[in-house]
């Protein structure tokens, strides 16, 4: 384990709380963990529940921009760290999807993919786009869906993208979940809780 | 491995990128990512082929005269320069004339700031003395054009000039975020392909280090323009509470006087604490680093609107407003070093109209760092005494 924090190098133990010191497991400093700031709260959209990580923030936006613009690679498997363990017990038997990029080709990467490089799940590649519009995507000719369930992954909570992949996917699977990283709070409290 | 941009040689800051198969630095991403071993890409920049001169709403003295024809001559001799000047010497009209000459050689000069405050300031001075050139400001909020005749910026937005200037001139270098940082350092190492000159009130060891070795040539100017010496603080040591009372005791006389404060506080909630005191007494605001319009309140002081402006060393630098006296509650606090302290006092008597002022500093105990401010701003006054017999004599 490391012994600094990846985000902004200090010791470890910086600020820490008795918690996180006592478990002996942390991977970013005390300070570090304010950005992450916990929603615990399931919404539904469309018949589907979308499950929302954190907060959306300043400093959590400039994060994601720091991995998906810059290309700070080292920082892809820290966004979704903390819920692997409770993704994997609680989704078990889900397919792993992401939602795709429309700028693979000028980052050289599909930047939700690796976010999930921590996951053991069985992940699939059903999705693609078209062009560098995000909005326009379609279901890969080689997807082979068999009726499975399916655990859609997003960094952001788009009300139009997501609407988008439910189309193309609803037809042709059991059931979609939804996990996003990260949501504007005031978009969803308008939104129905489960 | 290194940074070629930050010169970091650290492994903790490197981080390896498989999609790529390369190796990059984590320490400055900030100002974009670069690869290890990828060469800098320096963008040329226009260079101007006019020939400018300045203008000035004053004449220079005779010590600004002899403190430019050092610094001319050292820069001729290829050496870099360190202008070690007193608050309100006129640092900024000094290096106007090596401007001059390096844009008149088609040469590309750049004007490095600590503080975005002071970078518009600057660019307001600079395009006022020089109205044929296009000066530009670059700082946060004003990043759209980065290009012209002359190019004022913070020292973070020299990331963006790689190898770009001939002359390089940095004002405030012991001032927060270059102090000690070797980023900053290098980067601005690497904006610069020809002479450096350093500004300074307060230079540090390291650059005094330098001077001793023969790598910086040094010219000082402890003379104001309008002749008159540097204020000598004058400090108070009493319990916190007959602090504030005399602050109001004082407020009160600067009132009728028609004189305004430059109230200095440690920390953002002592100013509103202050202003909370204050305010049942006199017209106050507060400046700090959260205040959201800092253009309006400073426009308005120099109204005249408010008796005192509550504020934190955010306003310890570059700012000028006429005949101000200055108070600063706790000078024991550890924020107010050395450096800070000399600068805060360097903001009175800046004017010519009103070249004499009072600052006063109020501490519970006597300070290392207020006894050392003292004294070296007697040796500048001293040094300008000698300077001036000498001159009597010849």
């Amino acid at each position: 384990m490391k012994s600094y924090c990846p985000i902004c190098f200090r010791d470890i133990t910086h600020h820490q709380n008795l918690f996180d010191w006592l478990k002996k497991d942390a991977w970013i400093c005390g300070d570090c963990r304010l950005i992450f700031k916990d929603v615990n709260q399931v919404f539904h959209f469309h018949g589907c529940l979308i499950e929302v990580l954190y907060e959306q923030s300043e400093e959590l936006d400039s994060l994601i921009m720091q991995y998906q613009e810059v290309g700070d690679i080292a920082l892809r498997s820290l966004f979704f760290h903390d819920y692997v363990s409770y993704m994997q017990k609680h989704y078990k038997g889900y397919t792993l999807v992401w939602m795709p990029s429309g700028k693979v080709k000028e980052r050289g990467l599909e930047t939700v993919k690796e976010m999930l490089d921590e996951f053991s799940m069985k992940k699939q590649e059903l999705l693609e786009c078209i062009s560098d519009d995000p909005l326009y995507m379609r279901l890969r000719n080689d997807c082979g869906l068999k009726k499975q369930k399916v655990l859609l992954v997003d960094v952001y909570f788009h009300k139009a993208k997501l609407q988008m992949a439910f189309d193309l996917l609803k037809p042709h699977v059991q059931c979609i979940h939804v996990v996003v990283l990260c949501g504007d709070m005031k978009v969803l409290h308008t939104m129905r809780l489960d | 491995m290194e940074c070629k941009r930050c010169g970091n040689q650290d492994t903790k800051y490197f981080a390896y990128d498989p999609f790529h198969e390369n190796w990059y630095c984590r320490k400055c991403i900030a100002f974009g990512r670069i690869n290890v071993n990828e060469p800098i890409q320096s963008k040329r920049y226009q260079t101007c082929n006019i020939q400018c001169h300045y203008e000035l709403e004053y004449p220079l003295t005779n010590a600004q005269l002899r403190a430019m024809r050092e610094i001319r001559l050292y820069l001729d001799q290829g050496k870099d320069v360190l202008v070690y000047a007193a608050c309100g010497a006129g640092k900024t009209e000094l290096v106007m004339e090596s401007i001059m000459r390096f844009i008149n050689q088609g040469k590309k000069v750049g004007f490095a700031i600590s503080r975005r405050q002071v970078v518009l300031e600057i660019k307001e001075r600079m395009a006022k003395a020089f109205p044929m050139l296009h000066v530009i400001a670059v700082c946060e909020g004003y990043t759209k054009e980065t290009d012209g005749d002359l190019i004022v910026c913070t020292m973070h937005q020299l990331y963006r000039y790689p190898n770009a200037f001939d002359l390089l001139i940095m004002d405030e270098v012991d001032a927060f975020p270059y102090r000690g940082n070797p980023m900053l350092e290098q980067i601005a190492m690497h904006a610069c392909q020809g002479q450096k000159l350093f500004l300074t009130a307060t230079p540090d060891d390291a650059m005094k280090e330098h001077i001793q070795k023969g790598d910086l040539a040094l010219v000082e100017l402890f003379q104001r323009p309008h002749g008159f010496p540097l204020i000598v603080p004058q400090v108070i040591h009493t319990l916190p509470l007959f602090q504030y009372l005399y602050i109001v005791h004082s407020l009160h006389w600067h009132k009728r006087e028609g004189i305004q404060v430059l109230l200095f506080v440690p920390t953002i909630e002592s100013a509103h604490r202050m202003r909370n005191v204050l305010r049942c007494f006199f017209q106050c605001a507060v400046f700090t680093s959260k205040t959201v319009d800092k253009e309006a309140v400073i426009a308005d002081f120099h109204q005249k609107l408010y008796d005192v402006l509550i504020c934190t060393t955010i306003l310890e630098r570059g700012i000028t407003i006429r005949g101000v006296h200055i108070i600063i509650y706790q000078a024991d606090h550890r924020v107010f070093q050395e450096a800070s302290l000399i600068q805060i006092i360097g903001r009175v008597g800046r004017n010519i109209q009103m070249p004499s002022g009072k600052g006063i500093f109020l501490c519970t105990r006597v300070t290392k760092d207020i006894q050392d401010c003292i004294s070296s701003l007697q040796k500048m006054n001293e040094s300008v005494e000698n300077h001036d017999t000498k001159e009597l004599i010849v």
